[in-house]
């Protein structure tokens, strides 16, 4: 029962850390169009920066504050020059920009351990002296309002005449510009909040998984988040939502299924590991040729398609 | 001439790899009239358009609107100074409704920062309430009220060509610069827009258009500027242009 | 530093094989196809299968490569791209297919040959002098470095003399104007993916030959491939293969300047933006800004 219940715990925290990392994707490329391919950068750099920081005594608010601010940081240096560029250009720069991040932590050992990874650090509620149960409810009820947070601030803002000016963006920028938008200014504090967002849910992520290591950011985790945005279709802050739910309980609550028979079927759990990854793939190629605007998508409102 | 000048082009040119697609070309607008570009295709009138409205920096020469400096300008800050432009092809933001694409278009919104949007919701409320009954007032102007809560993808090319305008209108414009406002339009929508630019020159906006409809051109315009291969070749009213000889070789000369 | 430079030929020239078909597909179907690499992957998985099955050797497996490869790009043209252009499909759309393609590709070779690096099953070879020159290399690395010459001289003569080579540099300057034209598109589409998936598995045996093999090989050359295709000006197949040594020889000769080895595909990453920067058109030709 209680291993039943932390399995459900589980699914529901790993999707509301994925929902925050996504939101900020949909901010990005949903209501902007920037396409960004490299989110997965922002969120190694909120949980590195954050893990390291809180390692090194900062207090664990102070290093979180750090983490999201360094994380948008970080997002102005690849954005500054690589905004500019067609959308084919950004998404091969930003894919660059997240392998180097990735190879920088794996390599130098002295500051992140490397593919070691960083085991033990400082969690929340650590002083509250929780059961391990009592813990990841607690932390559960942590993700939830962080996103219930972050989701409340978007969608004031996507709202508001800023977010016009981000659709606007996303429809025709020249013509944005014709009337007499600074469009270079609005993309680049999209593409920060956004990678900030990220960065948080890094921090997030960091915790779920109590150690963090280089290979929990390869690109996959973009392409992941890419996924779920199209689900539940983009430039809908509630569809993210609802696509993270859905991608983790019908891959997680299958899981077991799926392994133990697959197992049993003579495979070993790296192969059943690699057909997840396929079916990921033949499932985006599926989605972008029926459904691009995504499962709940409306057709005049499509999306990934102009 | 009925006014100061408000648009000052002066010796502007703007070459690609080698080819001059505009070649020193000076003229000036002065205020409330109505002047026309046109000349044969590749004369370089778009590519002066995009110059003048610094979608293209220019190779040489200086603009000046209402005594301003343009051309060192980040090319957002022009319709901020009054003088907006169409484009060739209708661009409307297909996404977002007509009424968001006319709100959007206002200037000055404390709602576009994002502290504004954040800490302030009750003037960007009052705002938004002000804007939304100008545009509403405009979209009546161009019978396009009923329209307002669909999505801009969802109108016709002339309802378009409409929208694009009373878009522009929402920034207050002193002066409005039109890519072959005529071109695919139907006769009926022809004679409502020259209306509507006869109307909103008496309203105090002046214009430059490009046109490949001579007739309409003749007959809306109080200055007609000649374009062939780059250069400026004939400035004048209509009747003396229609009489100029080089103009008559000009698209004589291009047809062949 | 010669022998670095040396290195980054024998690179170079494998990533310019590779590269052409990147740089034609994205010209003449407008797809930014990021399962371009895993192609490469396939065609060195191919070679192993081969080797360890046959034990042939990994050069004798060129031809076999060069079919899987091609099969398998038209095999993805007919399931994939042909419904998603007549759908007018937009670039983001193609290219988040493109990597659920490269996901899938990549994963099914962990399925059967697992994530672990491995080696083709033959005699150590020892480095010997090349053409005189005072560098080594081993017979291998000699062999890639003359295929791939050969393979490029191949690319151009069929690009230069043949009517289907000349099409397809006509699609590939503008494609609007020859898609209208009444070429008969749906054949230089199928030559495209042939010679685009065929080199990129060929290039991928070649690159098995001088490293070892494992599921990512292609995706981490992949980077270089767009760095190159890039810096030559996308679509401009001649400047694809220039870009090719261009970015090899960065990204070998940088380890001889005291970058550690680990920050190799950074190095040309780092080119390719600095290439954006300096050259928006590429060094060969179109604009990258919208």
């Amino acid at each position: 029962m209680s291993s039943y219940l932390m399995y459900i715990i589980n699914v529901v925290t790993t999707a509301a850390v994925y929902a925050v990392f996504v939101l900020g994707l949909n901010l990005q490329f949903g209501y902007t169009g920037i396409v960004n391919f490299g989110h997965v950068a922002f969120m190694a750099i909120g949980a590195y920066t954050t893990v390291l920081l809180s390692l090194a005594g900062w207090p664990l608010i102070a290093a979180i504050a750090a983490g999201v601010l360094l994380a948008a940081l970080a997002s102005l240096l690849i954005g500054l020059p690589a905004l500019r560029l067609r959308e084919d250009y950004l998404a091969i720069t930003t894919i660059g920009f997240a392998e180097v991040i990735r190879i920088i932590i794996n390599n130098e050992v002295e500051l992140t351990r490397g593919p070691q990874g960083i085991f033990r650090f400082p969690l929340p509620f650590e002083s509250w002296g929780l059961s391990p149960l009592g813990w990841r409810v607690a932390f559960m009820i942590l993700c939830l309002l962080t996103l219930a947070a972050v989701y409340l601030l978007l969608q004031r803002l996507t709202n508001s005449p800023w977010g016009r000016v981000l659709k606007a963006i996303r429809e025709d920028e020249d013509a944005a510009i014709a009337l007499g938008k600074n469009t270079r200014v609005f993309k680049l504090w999209s593409l920060a909040l956004g990678s900030a967002i990220a960065g948080l849910s890094g921090v997030l992520l960091a915790y779920l998984l109590a150690y963090i290591n280089p290979r929990e950011f390869l690109p996959l985790t973009t392409f992941t988040g890419w996924m779920i945005m199209v689900l539940g279709g983009a430039g809908s802050n509630v569809g993210v939502m609802v696509g993270s739910l859905l991608y983790f309980g019908l891959f997680s609550l299958t899981r077991p299924l799926e392994s133990s028979g697959l197992v049993a079927l003579g495979l070993t759990g790296q192969q059943v590991g690699a057909l997840r990854v396929i079916l990921i793939g033949i499932f985006l190629v599926v989605l972008m040729m029926y459904r691009p605007q995504g499962l709940f998508g409306r057709k005049e409102e499509l999306s990934l398609d102009r | 001439m009925t006014g100061e000048a408000l648009l000052d082009v002066r010796a502007v040119s703007r070459q690609f790899e080698g080819f001059w697609a505009v070649r020193g070309v000076s003229f000036t607008v002065p205020q409330h009239q109505i002047a026309g570009l046109i000349g044969p295709n590749g004369a370089g009138k778009t590519t002066l358009f995009n110059v003048v409205t610094r979608y293209l920096p220019p190779s040489g020469g200086e603009i000046y609107f209402a005594g301003t400096r343009l051309d060192t300008l980040p090319t957002y800050s022009a319709p901020g100074l009054g003088l907006v432009r169409t484009f060739q092809i209708s661009r409307v933001f297909s996404r977002m409704t007509v009424l968001e694409n006319m709100l959007f278009a206002a200037p000055g919104q404390v709602g576009e920062g994002l502290l504004g949007a954040l800490l302030a919701p009750r003037r960007v409320a009052r705002q938004e309430k002000e804007l939304r009954e100008r545009a509403m007032d405009l979209l009546r102007y161009f019978r396009l009220d009923h329209m307002a809560q669909n999505y801009a993808g969802a109108l016709s090319g002339g309802q378009r060509k409409l929208l694009e305008m009373a878009r522009a209108l929402m920034l207050n414009p002193r002066m409005l610069l039109l890519d072959e406002p005529m071109a695919g339009v139907n006769p009926a929508l022809k004679e409502q827009l020259l209306d509507y630019i006869l109307d909103l020159r008496s309203k105090g906006i002046t214009f430059l258009l490009i046109e490949h409809d001579i007739d309409m051109i003749m007959r809306i315009c109080d200055r007609i500027l000649v374009m062939a291969q780059g250069e400026l070749i004939a400035d004048g009213t209509p009747d003396q242009v229609r009489r100029d000889p080089r103009v008559i070789d000009a698209y004589l000369g291009a047809s062949q | 530093m010669l022998q670095y430079v040396a290195n980054g030929i024998v690179v170079g020239a494998i990533i310019a094989v590779a590269a052409i078909g990147l740089t034609l597909v994205y010209s003449i179907l407008r797809l930014t196809n990021f399962a371009h690499g895993d192609f490469v992957t396939l065609g060195a998985y191919t070679a192993l299968f081969i080797n360890l099955g046959l034990g042939w050797r990994p050069a004798a497996a060129l031809p076999v490569a060069f079919v899987v490869g091609a099969a398998l790009a038209i095999l993805l043209e007919l399931l994939v791209w042909r419904k998603m252009r007549q759908m007018r499909a937009s670039m983001v759309a193609l290219i988040v297919a493109s990597i659920g393609v490269a996901l899938a590709l990549r994963n099914l070779l962990v399925f059967f040959y697992g994530p672990s690096p491995q080696n083709f099953q033959q005699p150590v070879q020892r480095a010997t002098p090349f053409l005189g020159l005072p560098v080594t290399m081993t017979a291998d690395q000699q062999f890639a470095l003359v295929a791939s010459v050969v393979l490029v001289l191949a690319v151009h003569a069929l690009l230069r003399y043949t009517t289907l080579g000349k099409t397809m540099r006509a699609l590939s300057d503008n494609t609007d104007l020859a898609w209208v034209s009444g070429i008969d598109v749906d054949r230089v589409v199928t030559w495209t993916w042939i010679i685009g998936g065929g080199l990129a598995a060929v290039g991928g045996v070649l690159y098995g030959m001088t490293r070892p093999l494992y599921p990512e090989l292609g995706w981490h050359l992949l980077l270089p491939l767009f760095a190159a295709i890039i810096l030559g000006g996308i679509g401009h197949p001649y400047g694809a293969i220039a870009g090719g040594f261009l970015i090899g020889i960065v990204q070998e000769v940088s380890v001889y300047f005291g970058v550690p080895v680990e920050y190799k595909i950074a190095v040309g990453f780092v080119a390719m933006i600095v290439a954006l920067l300096l050259f928006p058109r590429g060094l060969f030709g179109e604009a990258s800004y919208r």
